[in-house]
């Protein structure tokens, strides 16, 4: 925005000095970026070399699991030894499947008696809060204790997948929390950087299902307010599925093209996404510096 | 010093002589962890606890001292002590010494005797000092109203006051209820006039087990309120107090169990009871209470602060409860 | 974890009643009533100042925001709280308040002072699995018609805090009498959650009337009570939304933090003792975890087991159980509870009864004997 004043000497090292300052943020970011490519590449490897290892000990199971109920068919050693070996390998494919976890959020450590997987949380890139949830595994998977927000569905996810598909189990819990940190780090953003668009206070519930609030918008100098109730029917889901962008009857027929652009838009992008580019749409349109 | 045969009326194949109602005296030596008390009979015939007389005493708290033997006491001369007693009042209250005696119009002070607060004959009658006074606000024909009360007492304390010179007279314990700074301008005027001395009286852990035990074997009516018994954790970063109370039916039907020697109450036994309920609490809560320090005992029969605190609860066991206090009084004089 | 306490938003909040209009007024001196505040107002705004700490009044007064600045700006909160009060009621009379504002000004307080009152949590129930889309202004709405229907006279005011939490002050009247402002009762309610903290009223009788507005509100069946209390409302929210430290073993263990133990003087400490130290302290960090505990004063075990004593001891065999009451009590029991094992006081592990109240989320319990197979443990319904 400075670009088109003129400069006072001072203003110019001011400005140099911002420009080094950019460049540093830059190359930083950029290493970053590369770092993180990196780190990406060298994970999805070691991903698809510990799927190998579980096809192949998954078969070395079957295969001996076979050989157990064929009693010295296909395997030459006596019975007792590949008992163990087969609990073994068990602990050691789970084992596998934990590390296998801990690459998409979700990583797990045996206990004494079962499994304690950890779920982190994030939203476009930024970490928010990790979950855990101890389960134990004899003489069922049950969940011994968790420090999953008490409103989410816990229960009802549980007993849809808990005895049967633990990592079905841990995907659709990891989605909720998800969606659900999603949602609430929107409604943040949008109080912590917007607060002066929104009129009086944003309504939300625990799940951040549900967001009811009023935000101004001007035209032709005048500022008119905009209701918004915005429904996530989805609850794995961190973009409503029901917007409403209402305005005063009185307000200038242009006004409800924005509503109906506006609602369009918190449909699609992240919610703070959409207020900065209404604040960036309005700067263009009023000039304001 | 001594190894009292105190006995008891209703056990009087044992041969003693008749003394104390209740509690019984100690086979050992005084005050150093007795190892046997005699056996709390029936409660007695009120023969002489006439309990209309002692009531006042009962659901107070009493602060607990043991008294040095008071050198030229007689009990004829009360009213003189009263009047004395009154002057040093006032005397100490015009020094300013007394703390919050403020607005009062003038203490009256009343020194009178209990004949029934006694184990036997030989113990001196119990003396009672009243502090009252009438309140400022309404007219001088209103009602006095105690401000303060201490009684000086011995039961069954024969066998010390029989070892005491002539002139001295053995009331080794005093009980006071009231402001605490009338507690001192009292006791520094009876340390001053009968050259005695006054200290607060603490009772041990191990003492307050004995009552526990003893007070759980007597008979009350069957409304009678639970065995307490309150623990305090020493030493931990955040202080823990735990109350363990127990039905006093079923406390009552275990101590009927654990006491077994005819006539008195053994150390061993008093030690069983209380690791009975300590395993007790220990298989449930895994926490050793032998670890912790007993500092409460209450029953239906009275109860008792580790601090040198005693409400009495039932007059009957009144002379009881007393004898053993006297006995820690002397023991701890001694 | 606890950061919303301090943020509190400039809570919008909502009184409503027909009943809050100075009525005796009306009657009495037709005419005046729109004009002079209730007296019963004053009083009650002059009662609750007299109750903040003077050294906090002016921020509590700020953040209830009903007088303006510069009115505050007139109080000399240097003086005696008795003027303080004085002066404030006279500005409140200025402003013409009425018992909606009064309300405000009382649940603000609370909010700040949430150890004052006793607060006992109960749970609801659902059967559904439907999703809920809780509406505030619905919830609201819904306990105002459900209380009003059937008490007409009563005082609702809600505040909403930055934890999506609503706080309900309600002043109970009946149909025929005013709604009595000191005898309030307090329900601190999380959205979607299925827990409520209630701080009841003495006026006990109109609690199931409340249960039942609090369930049709929020969409739930049933309602009961968990046999969890406590002062510490923050605690009691630790322990039922498990926001406590658990001590779960993620993937990374953490480092064993290096504990500021004093260098141990005893040089004699024989290689056993210290391995058992160790063994408490590993066994006690497993139960409790290496964070703070929620704090609760009180614990309560009404027993009726067995009295089961050692054979060679020959006392007590009876078939009944052995009633006891066991309490436990301190500033902080947790913290007290999870220091007995390394004190040499109690076992490690210390017993489930004790260890069990963060996870089972009470602190009163009835125990029994556990009927069945195992002679040694309990169960409690």
């Amino acid at each position: 925005m400075e670009e088109g004043k003129a400069y006072s000497p001072d203003g110019v090292f001011a400005h140099l000095e911002m420009l080094e300052a950019r460049a540093h943020e830059a190359a930083v970011k950029q290493e970053e970026t590369e770092q993180q490519e990196e780190k990406l590449a060298r994970l999805k490897a070691r991903a698809q070399e510990l799927r190998f290892q579980r096809d192949e000990l998954r078969a070395k199971v079957e295969l001996q699991e076979k050989g157990q109920l064929g009693k010295g068919g296909v395997v030459s050693d006596p019975a007792q030894p590949s008992a163990r070996a087969v609990l073994e390998w068990k602990i050691k494919s789970v084992e596998a499947t934990l590390q296998v976890f801990y690459l998409t959020g979700i990583s797990g450590k045996l206990t004494k008696r079962g499994v304690c997987f950890c779920i982190s949380t994030a939203y476009e890139g930024t970490y928010l809060d990790s979950y855990c949830l101890d389960l134990l595994i004899k003489p069922e998977v049950q969940i011994h204790r968790h420090s999953v927000p008490v409103f989410i569905p816990l229960e009802q996810i549980a007993k849809k997948y808990l005895q049967t598909d633990i990592r079905r189990f841990l995907s659709v819990l990891s989605d909720h929390l998800n969606a659900y940190a999603g949602r609430r780090y929107q409604a943040d953003q949008l109080q912590e950087h917007f607060s002066d668009q929104i009129e009086g206070t944003l309504q939300r519930n625990s799940l951040c299902n549900l967001l009811v609030f009023s935000y101004n918008v001007s035209s032709k100098s005048k500022t008119f307010p905009f209701k918004v109730r915005l429904l996530y029917g989805d609850l794995c889901c961190s973009l409503p599925t029901e917007v409403v962008v209402s305005c005063a009857p009185d307000a200038p027929v242009s006004l409800a093209e924005t509503a109906a652009a506006h609602s369009d838009l918190f449909r699609r992008v992240a919610l703070h996404k959409a207020f900065r580019s209404f604040s960036s749409a309005d700067e263009s349109v009023d000039g304001a510096p | 010093m001594e190894s009292v045969d105190g006995a008891v009326r209703t056990l009087p194949s044992i041969g003693r002589l008749s003394r104390g109602l209740l509690f019984g005296g100690v086979h050992g030596r005084v005050g150093l962890s007795p190892s046997s008390r005699l056996l709390p009979p029936a409660p007695p015939s009120q023969e002489n606890v006439d309990s209309q007389k002692t009531t006042f005493l009962l659901r107070k708290q009493w602060t607990l001292y043991s008294v040095t033997p008071l050198y030229r006491f007689s009990d004829t001369h009360l009213k003189d002590y009263a009047r004395l007693l009154s002057a040093f009042i006032a005397a100490e209250k015009q020094k300013g010494l007394a703390v919050e005696i403020g607005v009062e119009l003038g203490i009256k002070v009343a020194i009178s005797s209990l004949p029934d607060l006694r184990g036997s004959d030989r113990d001196q009658a119990a003396i009672l000092v009243q502090l009252s006074s009438r309140s400022p606000a309404s007219p001088k024909n209103s009602e006095e109203k105690v401000i303060w009360s201490g009684w000086f007492c011995s039961v069954s304390g024969d066998d010390f006051s029989e070892n005491v010179p002539e002139d001295f007279t053995c009331l080794p314990l005093f009980l006071a209820n009231g402001a605490e700074s009338y507690t001192s301008i009292v006791g520094s005027w009876f340390q001053k006039t009968f050259d005695c001395c006054f200290r607060r009286l603490a009772i041990s852990p191990l003492n307050l087990s004995w009552m526990a035990a003893m007070w759980t074997g007597c008979k009350v009516d069957k409304t009678a309120s639970a065995m307490e018994l309150v623990f305090s954790v020493p030493h931990l970063p955040q202080p823990l107090d735990i109350s363990y109370a127990i039905h006093p039916e079923d406390a009552k039907a275990l101590w009927d169990t654990v006491q077994k020697t005819p006539g008195e109450i053994t150390q061993e036994e008093v030690d069983v009871f209380m690791d009975c309920l300590y395993s007790h609490f220990h298989r449930h809560f895994k926490i050793r209470l032998s670890a912790t320090k007993l500092v409460k005992v209450s029953t239906a029969i009275a109860s008792a602060h580790c601090d040198g605190i005693i409400k009495f609860l039932q007059s009957q066991y009144l002379t009881g409860v007393l004898m053993l206090l006297t006995e820690l009084a002397i023991s701890q004089i001694q | 974890m606890r950061g919303f306490l301090d943020t509190h938003r400039t809570g919008q909040a909502v009184a409503l009643g027909e009943d809050q209009r100075p009525v005796p007024l009306r009657k009495h001196a037709p005419g005046l009533g729109d004009f002079i505040m209730d007296e019963t107002v004053a009083e009650y705004i002059r009662r609750t100042v007299l109750k903040i700490p003077r050294d906090e009044i002016k921020t509590m007064l700020q953040k209830w925001g009903f007088l303006s600045e510069a009115q505050l700006q007139t109080i000399n909160f240097h003086q005696l709280k008795d003027n303080i009060s004085q002066d404030v009621v006279q500005l409140c009379e200025e402003n013409s308040a009425d018992i909606k504002q009064a309300a405000v000004l009382d649940i603000i307080y609370n909010y700040i002072y949430p150890n004052k009152r006793v607060w006992s949590v109960y749970q609801m129930n659902k059967t559904g699995e439907e999703t809920d889309f809780f509406d505030l202004t619905d919830f609201k709405k819904k306990i105002k018609r459900r209380l009003r229907s059937a008490l007409k006279n009563v005082t609702i005011t809600f505040r909403e805090y930055e934890d999506n939490a609503v706080w309900i002050r309600i002043a109970w009247g009946t149909p025929y009498t005013k709604p009595n402002q000191y005898k309030t009762s307090y329900v601190v309610y999380h959205s979607q959650t299925p827990y409520v903290f209630i701080s009841a009223s003495v006026l006990k009788s109109n609690l199931p009337l409340l249960c039942q507005a609090l369930v049709v509100a929020s969409n739930y069946h049933d309602i009961r009570e968990m046999e969890l209390r406590s002062h510490s409302l923050n605690s009691l929210k630790d322990i039922v939304f498990k926001r406590y430290s658990q001590n779960f073993q993620t993937y990374y263990p953490k480092p064993l933090r290096e504990r500021d133990v004093a260098p141990e003087t005893d040089l004699r400490i024989i290689q056993e003792n210290k391995n058992e130290k160790e063994r408490i302290e590993r066994v006690n960090r497993e139960i409790f975890g290496d964070g703070p505990q929620p704090k609760l004063e009180f614990a309560q075990y009404k027993l009726e087991t067995m009295f089961k004593s050692d054979p060679k001891m020959d006392v007590l065999d009876k078939k009944e159980p052995f009633r006891c009451l066991v309490k436990f009590s301190s500033p902080h029991l947790l913290e007290s509870l999870k220091s007995l094992a390394p004190a040499g006081m109690a076992d490690a592990p210390l017993s489930p009864l004790l260890t069990c109240i963060p996870q089972k989320a009470r602190n009163y319990f009835k125990i029994r004997e556990k009927k069945g197979l195992f002679p040694g443990s309990f169960v409690s319904p």
